[in-house]
């Protein structure tokens, strides 16, 4: 089932736009889909390989403000601003990896947190560059000859076929050799020096794969809105980057997508309740953080939620120990 | 004794090493012959686990040298010692939950896989080809000890036993020379010692893979090993094989004086 | 030059004591608290509602504003951090829940209280300071003087009380602390609580120099985050150099400069130290 998660997106985005069949809800999926990309790459980072950061947003503005730029000022074709936006993130991960993971765990989160804060000061300060926190408007829409991707629709399946492809790559990675060394280093980085896996090699890997997509969905959000601006980029977008991660659930395929998609939808459909809506969903997030530990479509969270359930009504039947208890002894770094 | 070391000896001379002011362990000369079981004992706190640590490349000696072969390892970090044939199994059970018992070993075989990231992701490149392969070997190596039948079933839902087994076995697929083995029957029963103890030996002697085995339990050790290295407060006290160990007088004073805080 | 100095002392003082919160709450639980800059905004926020909206005497608006403060973190520790801590929940599922908690205390701060900045009336009418000839508004200094005379307090209480000792205590070994009968539960609900009403303090403190509004909650959430590690994690006179020497190189940015590069140049040091010295200014430990 995990190998049809990338043509199931597809096919969902597809069927999608029939049902809805409304330019809102078109636009609104579209930016969905933007997002989506960028928890997928995060989905990588975190989700196999346990390497917690928040510099998501600093890739997804190198590709933003790439397209923006070279469109807008030089005069660049969009695909190749693009293309553009992607080896510059993808290079510049590389860069940083070799210097970043040198440090663990909560250093190593907040590392790449000031990355993305850093990011973002930047692209307010520099206004001559990036045009400060007026940003940068009239980025050109992507097209291949005569067919321009300013119908909804048409970005909406560009964005979609996208959100397919990395999923695709996901999954892919996930099961191959690379995604069992990321499994190995997450869970003990001991185990994996003991059996010669180079693993500063393998944790920039995943940086860069993360860096690469979050380009993407950067890149793709700007050329679909046509604008780019410091807010994009502002520490809100990093905790719902790591919201919309969560709240699909870590390590799970489709969650990038579901968590993309509560995320930016669902305020948009409260928005018209009442004025506390941003504190409505606050306060559901917390529960949620709290009572579904491993997110939405995490199976054992909903298990453990319904426990006390089972436990009433079944009499008490000793259970035997589950040998997980055995694998003790878990590095976390 | 002035052996002849064969090209896939792990020799280590006069390995030390201090934390603070505390010297953990001191002048310790070890040698993990090709092919042959030797063990490592000692009472709690005899630095057991430093020496271990310093041989497999986690902790870096003060002093001493360290040698596969003719190779230098001397204080090269755990990856490059494990690349230089030289792979460690830890205390606790250390497989991963969620992979298959395949899948675990697999992790073992990584640094041999053919082909990068993107190989994998789209399939051309070397990468499929070497999946295939060390899938299939990894299979054979299940087969060989009985343990094909559990080879799809996930490593969590394993009895404690067995996943002491899948550790052994997955460090044998990095194809060791050297394996340094960190109480492996410990916490194990009867049956699954014994089977333990029959998997190391075939495997010594079938891939010709030198074993170091540190453990607590001594009769385990003088079952297995043809040389024992005794160590206590930081150094070596005797090393010889088993009729001699037990018959040492330093040893019996270093256990017997260490009755009953458990060996 | 002198005024820009004292500010950055007078604000790099808040985010001591933020750093100080942070360090502490580390230290007894392991739990690093994003919303540490929330307790700050509420405390400043709360004695504006009760002075102004309310009409109490100023005195006790400020004493109710820093228990309000610590009333949030009851609310932070019960809630939230408790329920994780006991679930040995992933360090970075706390984080979120700290970041979602401290961005929604601020909303609910500007939904009830107030939208806009807000500031306080000077604690002594008229008192300005002549440093170097020119001449302070005084409210910065007694800023520093409340500031620096808690973590003072902070450090005499964690020296020289029982408590204090069970603090450090946990801080070294839960396990232990708990077989000695020290509860850990009750340690850091203590640190929580105790912190969250030192920032309450200082933030009704530096409200009347300058202002404080709902958004200082990430600010001094993040500043004072920055400023822990810079100084040294997890270290009280870490927290207080970081402090100072953060407050001081953003006013001096952001006068000399430009403010929109205060954040680019605090955090540009932030991975200066990551990289070359992550224990900080005076050594400390977070793992």
């Amino acid at each position: 089932m995990r190998r049809l998660a990338g043509p199931a997106a597809v096919a969902i985005a597809v069927t999608a736009i029939w049902i809805g069949n409304s330019a809102l809800w078109t636009y609104n999926l579209t930016l969905v889909g933007a997002y989506a990309i960028v928890v997928i790459g995060l989905n990588i980072l975190l989700g196999y390989a346990g390497l917690v950061s928040f510099a998501q947003t600093a890739f997804m503005a190198v590709g933003g403000y790439a397209v923006a730029i070279l469109a807008v000022e030089h005069a660049v074709n969009p695909w190749l601003g693009l293309l553009l936006g992607l080896v510059l993130a993808g290079v510049a991960a590389a860069l940083i990896g070799l210097v970043l993971f040198r440090l663990r765990g909560h250093y190593l989160t907040m590392a790449s947190f000031a990355l993305a804060m850093s990011a973002f000061g930047y692209a307010t300060a520099a206004v001559g560059f990036t045009g400060g926190s007026v940003g940068i408007a009239g980025v050109p829409p992507l097209s291949i000859g005569s067919f321009t991707f300013t119908d909804p629709s048409h970005a909406y399946l560009l964005v979609w076929l996208l959100v397919g492809l990395c999923a695709w790559a996901g999954v892919r990675a996930r099961d191959s050799h690379v995604g069992r060394a990321w499994r190995t280093i997450a869970d003990n980085e001991d185990v994996a020096f003991s059996l010669g896996l180079p693993v500063l090699r393998y944790k920039i890997i995943a940086f860069v794969i993360a860096a690469v997509m979050g380009a993407l969905g950067g890149a793709l959000y700007v050329n679909f809105t046509s604008y780019v601006n410091p807010e994009l980029y502002a520490p809100a977008i990093i905790v719902n980057i790591f919201l919309m991660l969560f709240l699909g659930g870590k390590g799970h395929t489709l969650g990038p997508i579901l968590g993309a998609a509560i995320v930016v939808i669902v305020p948009l459909q409260i928005a018209g309740l009442s004025d506390i809506q941003a504190i409505l969903f606050g306060i559901t997030l917390l529960v949620l953080i709290l009572v579904l530990p491993g997110g939405l479509l995490d199976a054992a969270s909903w298990r453990a939620l319904a426990a006390p359930v089972r436990r009433l009504r079944s009499r008490e039947r000793n259970a035997p120990a589950a040998p997980v208890k055995a694998l003790a002894g878990r590095a976390r770094r | 004794m002035t052996a002849v070391h064969t090209r896939t000896d792990l020799v280590a001379t006069g390995l030390s090493k201090a934390f603070g002011g505390v010297q953990a362990a001191q002048d310790v000369d070890i040698t993990v012959r090709a092919g042959a079981i030797s063990g490592l004992i000692g009472p709690n706190g005899a630095g057991k686990s430093t020496v271990l640590k310093m041989l497999s490349g986690f902790l870096r000696p003060d002093r001493g040298t360290l040698r596969i072969g003719e190779e230098d390892i001397l204080g090269l970090g755990a990856a490059h010692v494990a690349r230089a044939g030289v792979v460690t199994t830890f205390q606790h059970a250390t497989p991963i939950g969620e992979l298959s018992v395949l899948d675990n070993v697999l992790v073992g075989m990584t640094r041999l896989h053919a082909g990068g990231v993107l190989s994998a992701i789209t399939g051309l490149g070397p990468a499929r080809a070497s999946e295939r392969e060390q899938r299939r070997e990894a299979l054979e190596l299940l087969e060989r000890f009985q343990l094909d039948g559990i080879a799809h079933t996930q490593a969590a839902q394993l009895s404690f036993g067995q996943l002491r087994m899948l550790e052994l076995l997955r460090a044998v697929a990095a194809r060791p020379k050297v394996l340094l083995l960190d109480e492996p029957a410990a916490g194990l029963n009867k049956v699954e010692t014994d089977r333990m103890a029959e998997l190391i030996r075939s495997l010594s002697q079938e891939r010709g893979i030198g074993v170091l085995l540190v453990d607590h339990d001594v009769p385990f050790v003088f079952a297995m090993c043809e040389e024992i290295t005794v160590m206590n407060f930081g150094r070596v006290i005797y090393a010889g094989n088993a009729a001699e160990v037990a018959e040492d007088a330093a040893v019996r004073a270093a256990y017997l004086g260490q009755e009953g805080e458990g060996a | 030059m002198t005024t820009t100095i004292t500010l950055g002392l007078a604000t790099g003082f808040v985010y001591a004591i933020v750093a100080v919160g942070y360090s502490l709450i580390y230290r007894t639980t392991g739990i690093v608290n994003f919303a540490q800059g929330a307790f700050v905004m509420a405390g400043a926020m709360a004695a504006y509602w009760f002075y102004e909206v309310r009409g109490l005497p100023y005195a006790l608006a400020i004493i109710l504003g820093v228990v309000v403060a610590g009333a949030v973190g009851a609310v932070l520790w019960g809630s939230i951090v408790l329920p994780l801590w006991r679930r040995d929940s992933a360090p970075y599922v706390v984080i979120l829940a700290t970041l979602v908690f401290g961005d929604l205390v601020a909303n609910l701060t500007g939904e009830t209280i107030s939208n806009d900045p807000q500031t306080l009336p000077a604690w002594i009418s008229g008192f300005r300071v002549d440093i170097a000839g020119a001449s302070i508004d005084g409210q910065y200094v007694l800023v520093i003087l409340v500031a620096l005379a808690s973590i003072v307090a902070t450090a005499v209480a964690l020296n020289r009380t029982s408590l204090g000792k069970a603090m450090r205590a946990c801080a070294s070994n839960a396990r232990t602390s708990q077989l000695l009968g020290i509860a850990p539960v009750r340690v850091g609900a203590l640190a929580m609580i105790g912190t969250a009403c030192l920032a309450g303090l200082a933030g009704a403190a530096y409200a009347p120099a300058r202002y404080i509004d709902y958004g200082s909650a990430l600010t001094y959430g993040i500043y004072g985050f920055v400023a822990a590690i810079i100084g040294g994690f997890g270290s009280l006179w870490g927290a207080l150099a970081g402090g100072i020497v953060l407050g001081i190189l953003t006013a001096l940015t952001g006068r000399y400069i430009s403010t929109d590069y205060q954040q680019v140049i605090a955090f540009g040091v932030l991975i200066v130290f990551l990289v070359s010295r992550p224990q900080g200014i005076l050594g400390g430990r977070l793992a």
